[in-house]
């Protein structure tokens, strides 16, 4: 059916699936596709206009649900199971491509894309060096259909790294990050994360039906216990 | 016991189930709403009322000839519609349109209210309205190409900013904090009422993301100014919108009408699922609206269904002759 002119609004949800996510953590993550289609099916208007990918990462990464209309009656939702190391290179590059090949499939549909948005989640620091996911990164912001990235950390995720694959990083557009408090239990974490995810799902999707682009997050008093949201400036 | 019979005479009574006579009236409404490709979710959803607006209705529309004394009539539609995500959410609708006529022209405006702003159908009625009346009154002493639009913007961004600081009560608030309350598009069309061989001069004016099309020959859709995001790899819902002013002069388009056209301004509504006017909606209100429709179809027409196109919507549309 002829789509011209449709808009949409892509989210993908990234996720680390290392080992150390394996029992309650990755439990949690599997349940965050759920509550967002959940919401969504409270939402029409919404749900017309957002489209949701998965992305899993350990040392490759894989597109484990390709951009999709959540409430699709023929849609299984995936289940994602540990692998072995962290590979934010492997991560950054599979969402590139995928974003690239996305944007470009949907443009000769006809549809209207706005700016997607990209939920990073993650427990751990990179088992690449330094400087092999600082490249991968700048690839993926380099473009000209850069997502916004909005980074989740629990348990040994480290702050000052993900503070770096915020973006944008500064400027009226800036995005946040959200990191698990000391001592709180991650799979808890993961949960109050995915509210973060269905609240920001839903308040941007409704931003773009009055006619706004933009990425919108809670607010930090709107955020469950056990999680805190910071700017990539508070790591500097 | 039988039913009573009408009296001899009556033909309006009707309390007998069995009864076959003339009812006295006729006449029909027969309504299946418009969708164009899929409908989307929100075709069905239910509308709701804005409480802080009860005054501002859902859709306005009207359906006129419109000419000069001297001059051979033009037909008018004209409709402003809540889209299904305010009717969903509540809120009100925050297009709207304005007609002036003297002697000589017809002018007509569209404007967009920008739905961050809470207040923005304020702005709206302010921009069309006396927006409209101004340029009026400018026709009377100056051509169309002479128009100082530049000017009349600057009036019309004032008369926002007063409006959001009486509607906020707020008389001192500075001018940057009222255009968070209340801004809008707008797209001004002066048409000569008087053919010049046998066409209708056309001067248009567009500050912001409000678009003028002409049906030519009832065939195909040509827009007046570049299709909105063509050629951008991401979409973006940014537009200029008084009381922000633009930072280079606006540029006047002067086109032509000729008989068998139809001139069509309209909010970005309609015009983001027009696109650039080849595709379905394209076909779809270029048969609807080659000849005047009934100015309730007309309205039923900008409300058609489409998936993700649920911003209010207006359109103004006007055909030489009768």
């Amino acid at each position: 059916m002829d789509a011209t002119g449709a808009k949409l609004l892509p989210f993908y949800l990234v996720v680390d699936v290392s080992y150390s996510m394996s029992g309650k953590k990755i439990a949690s993550a599997n349940q965050i596709l759920p509550q967002v289609r959940d919401a969504l099916a409270e939402n029409p208007i919404l749900s017309d206009k957002v489209r949701i990918g998965l992305i899993d990462f350990s040392n490759d990464a894989q597109v484990q649900l390709p951009l999709c209309d959540l409430l699709d009656p023929s849609l299984t939702l995936p289940v994602l199971s540990v692998r072995g190391g962290t590979s934010y290179v492997a991560a950054f590059d599979r969402l590139r491509t995928e974003i690239a090949a996305n944007i470009k499939q949907l443009k000769v549909d006809g549809y209207r894309v706005h700016r997607p948005a990209v939920f990073f989640l993650s427990d751990g620091a990179p088992t690449d060096p330094d400087a092999d996911w600082q490249a991968a990164f700048a690839r993926l912001v380099g473009d000209p259909a850069y997502p916004n990235v909005i980074p989740f950390g629990v348990d040994e995720a480290d702050g000052a790294i993900l503070a770096r694959v915020v973006h944008p990083p500064s400027g009226t557009k800036q995005m946040r990050m959200y990191l698990m408090e000391n001592g709180q239990d991650p799979a808890q974490a993961i949960n109050t994360m995915a509210e973060i995810m269905v609240s920001s799902v839903i308040n941007s999707g409704r931003s773009v039906s009055q006619g706004e682009s933009g990425i919108l997050l809670p607010d930090k008093d709107e955020l469950g216990s056990g999680v805190t949201q910071h700017a990539p400036s508070d790591w500097v | 016991m039988t039913a009573p019979r009408p009296p001899a005479g009556d033909p309006g009574w009707r309390g007998d189930p069995g009864w076959r006579g003339d009812p006295g009236w006729r006449g029909e409404f027969r309504f299946v709403p418009y969708q164009v490709g899929d409908p989307g979710r929100a075709a069905t959803v239910p509308a709701h009322p804005d409480p802080q607006a009860w005054d501002q209705p859902d859709t306005i529309l009207d359906g006129y000839l419109i000419g000069g004394p001297d001059t051979p009539p033009m037909t008018l539609r004209a409709a402003s519609v809540r889209g299904r995500s305010h009717r969903f959410y509540g809120r009100a609708r925050q297009d709207a349109y304005a007609v002036r006529r003297d002697e000589r022209y017809v002018v007509l405006a569209v404007a967009d209210g920008v739905s961050a702003a809470p207040l923005s159908h304020y702005a709206a009625n302010v921009v069309t309205r006396h927006g409209c009346h101004e340029i009026r009154a400018q026709l009377a002493t100056t051509a169309p190409e002479a128009l100082n639009w530049s000017w009349l913007l600057r009036v019309l961004a004032a008369k926002v900013v007063a409006e959001g600081r009486r509607q906020l009560g707020q008389p001192d608030l500075p001018d940057s904090e009222v255009a968070t309350q209340l801004a809008a598009t707008v797209l001004f069309a002066i048409v000569e009422l008087a053919p010049r061989d046998g066409y209708h001069p056309v001067h248009l004016l567009a500050h912001g993301d409000s678009s003028a099309w002409i049906l030519r020959a009832g065939q195909h859709w040509e827009a007046q100014q570049p299709i909105k995001n063509e050629g951008t790899d991401l979409a973006s819902s940014a537009t200029a919108a008084l009381p922000y002013l633009p930072d280079t002069p606006p540029v006047p388009v002067h086109t032509v009408l000729a008989p068998a056209d139809v001139l069509l301004l309209v909010t970005d509504g309609l015009g983001d699922p027009l696109g650039n006017g080849t595709g379905t909606v394209g076909g779809f209100l270029a048969e609807q609206w080659r000849r005047p429709p009934e100015p309730l179809a007309f309205a039923a027409h900008v409300d058609f269904a489409r998936k993700s196109h649920d911003d209010d919507r207006t359109a103004i549309a006007l055909w030489p002759g009768a």
